[in-house]
């Protein structure tokens, strides 16, 4: 156990996360269980919180763009009335 | 002695939160859930509880409930801490069951990390230790467990919300006979960024009409002339168009797409400069480099002396708790440790322990 403490400090001395993460991957087996649980539960919880971020700002989003087709299409309605109505117009002035 | 004397304060704040309101027992034949004998007879509820009574303060009551020596008025604070655990494991149990094998699937789609562990791991093992985990980490570790089931609380409330939009966008897309080939197009293209430039452009769109609604019923209000009304109508049977076309973009479940879109609609985050507090852990264990051999030794004995405040705990426990308490009195002892934290105090304790094991 103490040699794999060693690399560790030896890792995260080198300052590159990326390195160190790779290095906790690929020794993952290596770790006592206490360990691996919790670089477990620090990559789920990660990737948990980015989902619950990027799913909250799709559906704001999709929700936002839905009433803009609503809206849309109210429009587009109003304005076939308004074409009805000018037409009329036209007629009752010819 | 700092560590001795920080490790005896906490413990006798834990017990001071110790509180017991008598509940008769006619009322707790009432409660719902198991009783107290039902819990201390499933074992692994009955350590679970243990933690829980420990977290609470009373760890006195869980050495007398192994020795069979409870008195009344222990009985009473049983029952009352009884409800407080089945609050909590409650809780860890719904959690646990949003956690099924499809949602760990798709997060594990989504994190690089969770995609290297999986292939040394296993994506079911990987969400079976998480799973036997929870119910701990929502006893020990209440914060860190609102967190992750707030997560997972706003993941459900997404997912609704997109099915139901999904089905108003299909909708919209048939109406307007709204085809993929924007989208297969990109995917055919030799443009490597073909797909990310399309999803951002799309969104850009989908913004921009978001601008434009709100002067489109001012100016129709203006217009009264034939031609200009149908000229607006063009306009609106275009805009519609593309706006189901950039709308059906967000129907698919291709990761790069979905990654595009997230990103751009996530641009304006404030993001953390080192979210997982690497360059605070590098900072720390250029301090604590090496275990001194002879000081951990030193302070377990005077640890292990003090006999008083190892009562109801066995020898391979107290090793742990004292692994534990020293190594986070070595990283500094965080509040709110990050990531980088948490694995470095997790594996300085597992090798004192280890030192304490065979010396």
């Amino acid at each position: 156990m103490q040699p794999l403490y060693e690399k560790f400090v030896a890792i995260m001395g080198e300052g590159d996360e990326a390195k160190a993460k790779e290095f906790l991957t690929s020794h993952f087996n290596e770790f006592p269980k206490k360990v691996r649980e919790e670089i477990m539960l620090g990559f789920f919880e990660e990737a948990l919180q980015d989902r619950a971020k990027d799913d909250s700002a799709l559906a704001e989003f999709e929700s936002q763009s839905v009433k803009a087709a609503q809206t849309l299409e109210r429009t587009k309605s109003a304005l076939e009335k308004g074409a009805k109505l000018a037409d009329l117009k036209g007629d009752i002035k010819g | 002695m700092p560590f001795i004397e920080n490790w005896l304060k906490n413990k006798k704040e834990a017990a001071q939160r110790t509180v017991g309101a008598p509940v008769s027992p006619e009322a707790r034949e009432k409660q719902e859930g198991p009783t107290v004998k039902e819990i201390l007879a499933d074992k692994a509820q009955a350590e679970l509880f243990g933690e829980y009574l420990e977290e609470e303060g009373a760890k006195g009551i869980a050495k007398k409930i192994l020795e069979g020596k409870l008195s009344a008025k222990d009985l009473e604070t049983l029952a009352e801490q009884r409800k407080g655990f089945l609050a909590v494991t409650e809780r860890a149990k719904r959690f646990s069951e949003k956690l099924d094998a499809s949602a760990m699937q798709e997060l594990v789609e989504r994190s690089p990390d969770l995609q290297k562990l999986a292939t040394v791991s296993g994506k079911e093992d990987m969400r079976s230790a998480l799973l036997e985990r929870m119910p701990s980490i929502a006893i020990r570790d209440r914060a860190r467990f609102d967190s992750l089931d707030s997560a997972m609380a706003a993941v459900g409330r997404s997912k609704d919300i997109l099915l139901a939009d999904n089905k108003n966008i299909e909708a919209f897309c048939k109406k307007y006979k709204v085809s993929d080939k924007d989208l297969e197009a990109a995917f055919n293209s030799s443009n490597p960024n073909a797909v990310k430039e399309l999803a951002l452009s799309h969104i850009g769109f989908i913004r921009g009409i978001f601008m434009k609604e709100e002067n489109l019923q001012k100016e129709l209000a203006m217009i009264d002339r034939k031609e200009v009304i149908n000229q607006r109508i063009a306009t609106l049977d275009r805009d519609m168009g593309n706006l189901g076309s950039a709308m059906k973009t967000m129907l698919s479940t291709n990761p790069e797409v979905r990654a595009a879109l997230t990103a751009s609609l996530r641009g304006n985050e404030q993001k953390e400069a080192d979210p997982r507090g690497f360059a605070n852990t590098v900072d720390t264990m250029k301090k604590v480099e090496k275990i001194k051999l002879g000081e951990v030794k030193n302070l377990w004995e005077q640890y292990r002396s003090g006999r008083e405040h190892l009562d109801g705990y066995s020898e391979e426990e107290a090793r742990q708790e004292f692994s534990e308490q020293y190594a986070a009195e070595q990283m500094g002892n965080r509040k709110r440790p990050g990531f980088w934290a948490k694995i470095a105090a997790a594996l300085f304790a597992s090798t004192v322990e280890d030192i304490l094991k065979t010396n």
